[in-house]
């Protein structure tokens, strides 16, 4: 190719390559550097990269692995993430043999090294970050930009981290303006998210002070500061915080522009209700969403906020006597209370701790006794997938490569 | 807009002189030439100074088998696939052809055929495709390298 070609052609061509020949490309010419850099060009190769029908997001596993004693972060196909035919090669598990077809064949997964012992299923990302602490909180991800706290054991202010695990490229984030020194004990939850008004990426905090009656955080509003990348720094919230209480490290979800927490009413405090807090990335306000009838007035609700099928969902853990199990519910209308449906419920007898998420394909991903399994709720079989960990490490995420960072200046954690 | 599109006749004439007729609804499939034929442009031979003949016979042999009717999904997949099967010189001339005739699908695919043959390729290979001078130093162009090192293995 002799001739000239017009840039807009090149920009095209370019906004096809994978992130890694683009980070090597750099190295082409000083024009190809600063295009290659460029925000508008990051913004292009993003979202060819969201609207690839051919590439869907993939999804993202975190836990602490016991043995080597490090997080984990693995990618895997969205459509079938933790392929069983690996282990069993199509077996009838209605057939009573198998049972002890499947002992043999578990001790010899676990020998090899369990789901891992298969490469070619999944890809790891290398984490420059090492936990301080316990191990690393994912507090979400967005178009491939992994937002990070190390801080999961008490009231320390940890360290937060964006992190593109595809340009291998992390920044540490200055620390927050609300701390111990400046408001004394508290517990906090927090959010990540995207703005696309301003193309911003967004975490958001929710710092409930420890106050004088016997219920140590129980007052409302919380204190509310959020840290916007493209100013690099943390600022308070304009609109006051909501009247509801989170619990200490609920998980987050992003949905519809939205952070999304489970909350309630503060307690002894009148009427008792269970609600879901949302805050808007663009307009930086809180909003309410009802749950659903049932659950809105039990008081000490083990719940969960999750997206499922790209509906708000909530997982509720039940227990009716001597029954425990969990629960997942859909909003099948975004905001509308009466569409809450319950989609069914996972009862695998004892030792279920966490429900981690529903994959594309109606998988249930849960922890029995920090080991990750599969549950398929039509069969109601579970399936050990042979991933240990602690299990409060567990997370699923999805996730796309990207060029976010690129153009940021280098933290803590460049390279 | 223009009446009967039927039997309507487009005459185009490459770089190197030769001509092509085809009829009106294969030659649409280009959005250049839609918008001559809609600005009433159309009707003398349209010369296209910027592709030659060679390039210019498989631009309107893909426009004629995208409104055969007869052809198959199937038959068109495989069309499409064979016909991406090219040499880097006549890649590069049906590039700047479908950019310049704007004819959609076409264009697409050829974009992502050149960047699926690049993207293995080194700095300096991709130098010599574009012809792209390096004005970076040779200092410049290591610290690139070993900044991010983990992109050359």
């Amino acid at each position: 190719m002799s001739d000239y070609l017009p840039n807009e052609v090149i920009i095209e061509i370019l906004s096809r390559l994978p992130v890694k020949s683009l980070i090597r490309f750099r190295g082409v010419s000083k024009t190809w550097y600063t295009l290659i850099s460029s925000a508008h060009f990051i913004a292009t190769h993003l979202n060819r990269a969201l609207s690839n029908p051919q590439h869907p997001p993939h999804l993202l596993l975190h836990h602490l692995n016991y043995e080597l004693n490090k997080d984990s972060f693995t990618l895997h196909s969205s459509d079938d993430p933790f392929p069983h035919n690996h282990f069993t090669k199509h077996l009838d598990y209605s057939s009573p043999a198998i049972h002890i077809l499947l002992l043999s064949l578990d001790k010899e997964i676990e020998e090899k090294g369990g789901f891992f012992a298969y490469p070619s299923d999944f890809i790891e990302l290398h984490c420059l970050h090492q936990s301080i602490n316990h191990f690393l909180y994912v507090v979400g991800s967005s178009n491939g930009l992994l937002c990070l706290a190390d801080d999961v054991f008490g009231n320390k202010v940890g360290l937060y981290v964006l992190w593109n695990p595809s340009i291998q490229k992390a920044i540490s984030l200055p620390e927050p303006n609300i701390g111990f020194r400046s408001h004394g004990r508290f517990i906090h939850s927090l959010g990540f998210g995207y703005d696309p008004k301003t193309e911003d990426y967004k975490l958001v905090r929710l710092v409930y002070i420890e106050g004088t009656t016997d219920i140590r955080f129980n007052t409302v509003p919380p204190l509310v500061e959020i840290y916007s990348l493209r100013t690099s720094a943390w600022h308070s919230v304009k609109a006051p915080g909501p009247p509801y209480v989170i619990e200490m490290w609920s998980l987050s979800v992003f949905l519809n522009g939205a952070v999304h927490w489970p909350a309630h009413t503060q307690r002894h405090q009148g009427a008792f209700r269970n609600v879901i807090v949302s805050f808007d990335m663009n307009d930086e306000a809180f909003r309410e969403v009802a749950m659903p009838k049932s659950l809105q007035g039990v008081e000490h609700l083990n719940v969960t906020v999750a997206i499922v099928d790209g509906l708000l969902a909530l997982v509720p853990f039940n227990e009716w006597g001597n029954e425990e199990f969990y629960s997942v519910w859909v909003m099948k209308e975004y905001g509308v209370a009466e569409s809450w449906t319950k989609l069914f419920d996972i009862d695998i007898g004892e030792g279920l701790e966490r429900v981690i998420g529903v994959t594309k394909n109606g998988e249930v991903l849960l922890t029995k006794a920090g080991n990750l399994f599969s549950y398929g709720p039509s069969s109601q079989q579970t399936f050990d997938l042979h991933i240990r960990g602690a299990t409060d490490s567990f997370s699923l995420d999805t996730y796309v490569e990207s060029l976010l960072l690129l153009n940021t200046a280098d933290g803590v954690l460049g390279n | 807009m223009s009446s009967s599109k039927s039997n309507k006749i487009v005459k185009l004439e490459s770089s190197d002189n030769k001509t092509f007729e085809v009829e009106e609804a294969v030659a649409v499939q280009s959005e250049t030439l839609k918008n001559m034929v809609d600005d009433g442009c159309a009707n003398d031979t349209i010369p296209l100074p910027n592709v030659n003949g060679k390039i210019l016979e498989m631009v309107l042999g893909w426009c004629k088998k995208h409104v055969d009717e007869t052809v198959t999904g199937d038959e068109l997949n495989k069309y499409e696939a064979d016909f991406l099967d090219l040499d880097q010189a006549d890649l590069y001339g049906l590039l700047m052809a479908a950019n310049f005739l704007n004819v959609k699908g076409l264009l697409d695919r050829v974009l992502q055929r050149v960047a699926d043959m690049i993207k293995g390729k080194k700095p300096e290979e991709i130098r010599r495709i574009f012809n792209i001078k390096n004005d970076f130093t040779p200092e410049e162009e290591e610290e690139i390298r070993l900044e991010n090192a983990w992109a050359f293995d």
